[in-house]
């Protein structure tokens, strides 16, 4: 006989009997009804709480455990883990079902607070206490003094602690909260916690109790779970990436990664690459340089590859001020004299010498690496030599749009700009000359400043490949290129402005005051000495903001920002601060609040002064520049304080442009979480403000460029058909960011999407601004000849500073479009380029486990029905007029022949020029339609070839790449190292970006890659196509 | 089955069945049985293994006897709790054994109780829970006519039906009801009337005599002028609609609704 109780009520009429046997019989049976009957249960809670704080009452954690079950089953946590911490043994951890599982990820969750908030508290008072020690130690000769000073030291102390903290908002409230009531941990619930440490041990989940311990900040078991795992390597490995990524605060990530360094130093085999990593990260210039130079002293090949991809990995991750220190730290060698000859008998080096000059050689490859030449030469070349650029799509658009647009035609050559951005291809603005022709002004400065877009990084051709553009003296060129051409020296030498910097000061002074040049010259000036803090430049810039010219004041504003980048230098932005309140001009205003921003980079709490200042000034401009202060000082930091000033800004202030900056400004806080971004914004992107709609989407933009994140897209489709044309245009933009890299495979919207750029610019009608956005997006989306993404963090998720602030600039574009190029900077090539010892590329495979369709190039030629229509349309008629042209001729010839006598031989001669004239022309256009027509045919036949390639593979599950090769953002984790028998990378974890290859068979030849250009002079000029004519030689 | 508790619950059986059982003797009894059963593991067994019929049988008259002890010692908690134990003997164990000869008295006088208590949902509740077909059982159709006539507001006709309880075990419950009743009439009554005369007010009341009525007055503080009842309308202060706070507040969310985005 089996029964279905359908009520628990007899049993809980027993809990009143007063029997105290009876009622532990009534809990035991609760306990196991508890999950079918907590809702009859619950209505009794009030008895079983008062026999669980009955001290007599002998089954007190039996009661405890129900009434937890029952506030579990209610929903009220907090009360549930009392009890069930009250149940003692009773609450057995070690149990699967959902009710432990949901309280112990509650306990944790409760834990790791009341940790977080003990071990900040503990820090403090640590930090304090050193203070009144050292204090202490001042004031032993001093000791009236000793109250006030001590003080003093308490003060500055907090201070102190609250610039170290990232992570800590509300300070001296909360201090002094916490001073009164200290937090003490419930020693049950500890005792809990580390029985479900023991567990994990016992199951083997390291991993999981990494991660609590981590964020429990339990150093010790941190270090116990680390030594008791084989796998030590996958261990470190893990808790690096983990510290590195999720600890926020400061202090506590250093203690952590303090520990690791511990750790991995005392194994018997140093991993160098992670150590330097941690040294990174601690700041610690001098070990770094310690250990450089030692790895350079070892004669072991793998030891100096280590050096050489630690360097670059160093270039890529530390701050500009931090790899200037370390090469100044880094020994000189003193150089090996030639040995003298003797006799004539040719000497030779001693082995002491050629020891030296090894180290000599090595050190200097190493301090060219963290120059960073290196590596802006080897994405120079793989742009290069990858270059997928299919100019067909550009092409396209450009017939439809009138050439008498200044606007749009300069819009074409940006985007023209962005898609051969570093590839030095400029094979579209050669055979565009004539329409080039027409461009002026404005126009014409920014499609000369599309030359350093195009080379951009080519560092040592800049001034030859601008030499016809920039200023001369004995001039003639019109101030718009010539300071075009000195905003394309800074794009090609951004951050690497040694060289170009004394020739822009030097322009900045001869100009005669002319604001474009000086414009020009400023931009070039701010990109290529970003972040030095040179006070002399400063005050260079400064002179050109004081003579108040509305052009030229606003370069200088930005140029100032970008030169203090992230100094935080008092005395600039006090100076900028005052003339914004002095000028008149809003341009200049808007420069000025812009070059503040920019000089608060990074600087978090610190900057909390000028964004309340900025933020408070009744001119709508100042406060624009205070949400850009906040999105520098906080990028990529998600700090919720700031985040929610930024909404607030976003739906209340009086001006659109405030709100649309600071919805931009949310995309710079969020953009290491850009799957959190679409939900943030999906309310704002709804708003019925335009300017709100328009920022929204440019947020998005930024942050998922290059992810296709399917629920970005979702938001900005609606917004590609705004009512709005800006909104329209900024949605275009943004699309074109987050479909960066990806074919049709991946995103089947992609072809859409280009379909409609071009069917908006073909749109008779359609608004001037939105065709702006559709040839920008259409740049966007193939830039770099496909090879590059928009990224604001480097490969290991730190903050791109370059790449940031070039974004911040680029959104300026609203008011003045020549600042569009800016994005360049956040342009990250999506590289994998494999390095010998001696910095070559030999040849080298990787295999790609995806496939191949899946992130190949977009198909280039997309329209090609309609381009084939078009060209046979073109050809006949160009073979009818060669028909009719030689008819005429023999006509001609005839007539000549029968005239020949009569007529004079001045008649003569004049026909002649004129025909030779006509044919000319004629030349000129066939030979260009031949050009086509080979384009033409080359294109059938990759294409040919591709579906041929199709057809054979039939779509095979893997790939394998040669070196350099792109790896877009999704196929990394496809990347394996298995395929090559020869090369080996030496940093493991390595999939993209620059890699040290270890060569294993050392004695054999290796099969170098031909290196486009650079290595010779002659070559790289035969090779190197001559730049554009100027274009002034067709104006009239 | 063990002798002591055959023992124990003859015992108790005698002791409730006399007409005037001894309170504490009784409830120590019950403990005790309780005790016992709840170690042998009849009481509330698990469903998880087969359960003896003859077990449930025997607990289930243990439980039916503590009611009725209950009810003679007029110890309404006790009578409660009495009755959610035995219930499940009834629904839940009950449904494959003989059912019990007490099981309508029993559940009869639960109804009876609610309606004294005026707990008209749990009424329907338990109601529910009994067969249709018993409901023409004297026990259960006493009930559902008190609780016709409690419905109509026809107290008179309650009182005549009263006089003739289907048990004697009901008694108790009866002069409840009628408590309740008397109850729920000067409720109405303070609400209705601002004077009464005193006759009146007695036969509105059901009472007996008008010295019942002059106590009830003392204890309510109502005051007797001239053989007349004047009642004192305490609460006066109805919830008043607090306009301008709601219109403020609803001018309030209008604005926030148009600032935000």
């Amino acid at each position: 006989m089996s029964v279905v109780l359908s009520t628990a009520s007899g049993i809980i009429a027993l809990l009143d009997e007063p029997d105290n046997d009876l009622k532990t019989y009534a809990l035991r049976k609760l306990d196991s009804l508890v999950d079918q009957f907590w809702a009859e249960i619950s209505d009794s809670i009030g008895k079983i709480e008062a026999l669980y704080e009955d001290e007599e009452f002998p089954s007190r954690t039996l009661a405890a455990i129900v009434a937890s079950k029952v506030y579990y089953h209610l929903g009220f946590l907090d009360d549930s883990l009392l009890f069930a911490l009250g149940a003692g043994q009773l609450f057995d951890v070690s149990q699967r079902d959902e009710f432990t599982r949901t309280l112990i990820s509650k306990s944790f969750n409760d834990y790791i607070e009341k940790r977080n908030v003990i071990t900040e508290e503990e820090h403090k008072l640590k930090l304090k206490k050193e203070e009144e020690e050292k204090n202490k130690t001042k004031t032993i000769f001093d000791d009236e003094e000793e109250d006030s000073e001590l003080e003093n030291m308490l003060i500055d102390s907090d201070e102190d602690s609250e610039q170290d903290e990232g992570l800590y908002e509300a300070k001296n409230e909360r201090i002094l909260i916490e001073k009164t009531e200290v937090e003490v941990i419930d020693p049950r619930l500890e005792k809990v916690i580390n029985s479900v440490f023991r567990r994990c041990f016992l199951e083997k989940e390291f991993k999981e109790a990494l991660g609590i311990a981590i964020e429990a900040r339990r150093i010790d078991i941190i270090k116990e779970i680390i030594e008791m795992v084989d796998k030590t390597d996958e261990m470190l490995t893990y808790c690096l990436t983990i510290a590195r990524k999720y600890i926020q605060s400061r202090w506590y990530r250093q203690e952590v990664l303090t520990v690791l360094l511990e750790i991995y130093e005392s194994r018997p085999e140093l991993d160098y690459i992670n150590i330097c990593d941690i040294l990174l990260f601690l700041n610690d210039v001098e070990r770094l340089s310690e250990i450089l130079n030692e790895l350079i002293l070892e004669k072991s090949i793998e030891s100096n590859l280590n050096a050489c991809q630690i360097a670059f990995d160093l270039y890529e991750n530390a701050s500009q001020h931090f790899l200037n220190e370390l090469v100044l730290l880094l020994p000189d060698p003193i150089p090996v004299n030639k040995p003298v000859e003797k006799d004539g008998i040719v000497a030779e080096y001693t082995p002491m010498e050629q020891k030296r000059l090894e180290y000599i050689k090595k050190m200097d490859q190493i301090k060219s690496i963290l120059s960073g030449k290196t590596t802006i030469n080897l994405h120079l070349q793989f742009l290069n030599r990858n270059n997928k650029t299919d100019l067909q799509n550009l092409i396209r658009l450009k017939e439809k749009t009138d050439s008498r647009h200044s606007l749009l035609t300069s819009m074409i050559v940006m985007s023209h700009g962005l898609i051969s951005c570093g590839t030095t291809s400029d094979v579209f603005l050669r055979e565009n000359l004539g329409w080039l022709a027409n461009i002026s002004n404005w126009a014409k400065f920014c499609s000369t400043a599309s030359l350093g877009l195009i080379h951009k990084g080519h560092l040592d051709k800049a001034f030859t490949i601008l030499e016809p553009y920039l200023p001369q003296g004995s001039g003639g060129s019109s101030p718009y290129s010539e300071g075009g051409s000195l905003y394309a020296l800074g794009l090609i030498n951004t951050k690497h402005g040694e060289e170009v910097t004394p020739f822009l000061l030097e322009a900045l002074k001869n100009c005669q005051r002319n604001n474009i040049i000086q414009h020009g010259a400023c931009l070039g000036i701010g990109l290529s000495s970003m972040a030095v803090g040179d006070m002399q430049t400063y005050e260079e810039l400064r002179g050109v903001l004081y003579n108040d010219d509305a052009v030229a004041g606003e370069a200088a504003g930005i140029a100032m920002g970008l030169l203090m980048l992230g100094t935080g230098n008092s005395k600039a932005i006090q100076e900028m601060w005052n003339y914004a309140h002095q000028t008149e001009h809003e341009k200049i205003i808007r420069g000025v609040s812009v070059g503040m921003s920019l000089i608060m980079y990074g600087k978090e709490q610190e900057a909390e002064g000028l964004i309340e200042q900025l933020y408070s000034d009744k001119d709508s401009i100042l406060r624009y520049g205070a949400m850009f202060t906040i999105a520098m000082a906080y990028a990529g930091t998600s700090n919720e304080k700031a985040l929610r000033k930024l909404l607030h800004v976003a739906v209340s202030d009086v001006n659109d442009d405030v709100r649309r900056a600071a919805v931009i400004a949310i995309g710079f806080l969020l953009f290491k979480e850009p799957k959190q971004v679409p939900k943030t914004l999906s309310l704002l992107a709804k708003s019925y403000n335009n300017s709100v709609r328009f920022g929204a989407a440019m947020a998005l933009g930024i942050t998922c460029a290059g992810t296709a994140n399917k629920d970005a897209l979702e938001l900005l489709e609606p917004l590609t058909k705004d009512l709005n044309n800006i909104v329209r245009q900024g949605a275009l933009i943004a699309t074109g960011m987050v479909l960066m890299q990806s074919n049709e495979k991946q995103e089947p919207k992609v072809s859409k999407i280009k379909e409609q750029f071009y069917e908006i610019v073909s749109d008779k009608y359609e608004h001037k601004m939105t065709k702006m956005g559709a040839i920008l997006g259409a740049g966007l989306i193939d830039a770099g000849g496909r090879n590059v993404t928009i990224s604001m963090q480097t490969t290991t998720g730190e903050n791109d500073m370059t790449a940031i602030v070039g974004l911040a600039i680029f959104s300026q574009y609203w008011f003045w479009h020549p600042l569009t190029y800016f994005i360049s900077l956040a342009f990250q090539p999506t590289a994998l380029i494999g390095l010998n010892k001696d910095l070559n590329m030999p040849k080298f495979k990787v295999k790609s486990n995806a496939k191949p369709s899946l992130f190949a190039y977009p198909s280039p030629l997309v329209e090609k029905k309609k381009v084939e229509k078009k060209v046979e349309t073109a050809v006949l008629s160009v073979t009818k007029k060669e028909q009719r042209r030689q008819e005429e001729k023999a006509e001609q010839k005839k007539i000549n022949e029968d005239n020949s006598q009569m007529d004079s031989e001045e008649v003569d001669e004049k026909k002649i020029i004129e025909e030779e004239k006509e044919k000319e022309k004629e030349m000129e256009k066939e030979k260009e339609k031949e050009k086509e027509k080979e384009k033409e045919k080359e294109m059938e036949k990759e294409e040919k070839k591709e579906v041929k390639e199709q057809k054979e593979n039939e779509e095979p599950e893997e790939e394998i790449l040669e070196n350099p090769t792109r790896i877009t953002l999704d196929q990394r984790k496809y990347i394996t190292f298995d395929v090559d028998t020869r090369y080996k990378p030496i940093k493991e974890s390595a999939k993209f970006g620059i890699v040290m290859l270890l060569d294993t068979k050392p004695d054999e030849d290796e099969e170098l890659i031909e290196i486009a250009f650079d290595t010779t002079e002659k070559k790289e000029e035969e090779k190197e196509p001559e730049p554009p004519e100027p274009f002034e030689y067709f104006s009239d | 089955m063990e002798e002591q508790l055959f023992k124990l619950s003859k015992e108790f059986k005698f002791q409730v069945e006399q007409k005037q059982p001894d309170s504490v003797a009784c409830k120590k009894l019950l403990t005790k049985l309780k005790i016992a059963m709840a170690e042998e593991g009849i009481l509330f067994p698990g469903t998880d293994f087969p359960l003896d019929p003859k077990n449930i049988v025997f607990t289930r008259d243990v439980l039916e006897l503590a009611v009725i002890m209950s009810v003679k010692l007029e110890d309404m908690d006790l009578f409660e709790r009495q009755v959610s134990q035995v219930k499940p003997y009834y629904f839940d164990y009950g449904t494959e054994i003989k059912k019990s000869e007490n099981e309508l008295l029993i559940l009869g006088m639960n109804l009876l109780y609610l309606l004294s208590l005026n707990r008209i949902g749990e009424f329907h509740t338990e109601l529910e829970l009994i067969e249709f077909e018993s409901r023409s059982n004297p026990f259960i159709k006493f009930n559902l006519q008190v609780e016709e006539l409690l419905l109509d507001g026809n107290y008179l006709g309650i009182q005549t039906i009263c006089e003739k309880p289907p048990s004697d075990l009901y008694s108790v419950f009866v002069s409840r009801l009628k408590l309740s009743i008397q109850e729920l009439i000067l409720d109405c009554t303070n609400k209705s009337y601002k004077s009464l005369d005193l006759k009146t007010a007695k036969d509105l009341f059901m009472m007996e005599s008008i010295e019942e009525v002059k106590e009830m007055a003392k204890t309510n503080n109502w005051r007797i002028v001239d053989n007349k009842l004047f009642f004192e309308n305490l609460d006066e202060d109805e919830e008043k609609i607090p306009t301008n706070k709601v219109i403020r507040e609803i001018i309030g969310y209008a604005k926030e609704l148009e600032k935000i985005i």
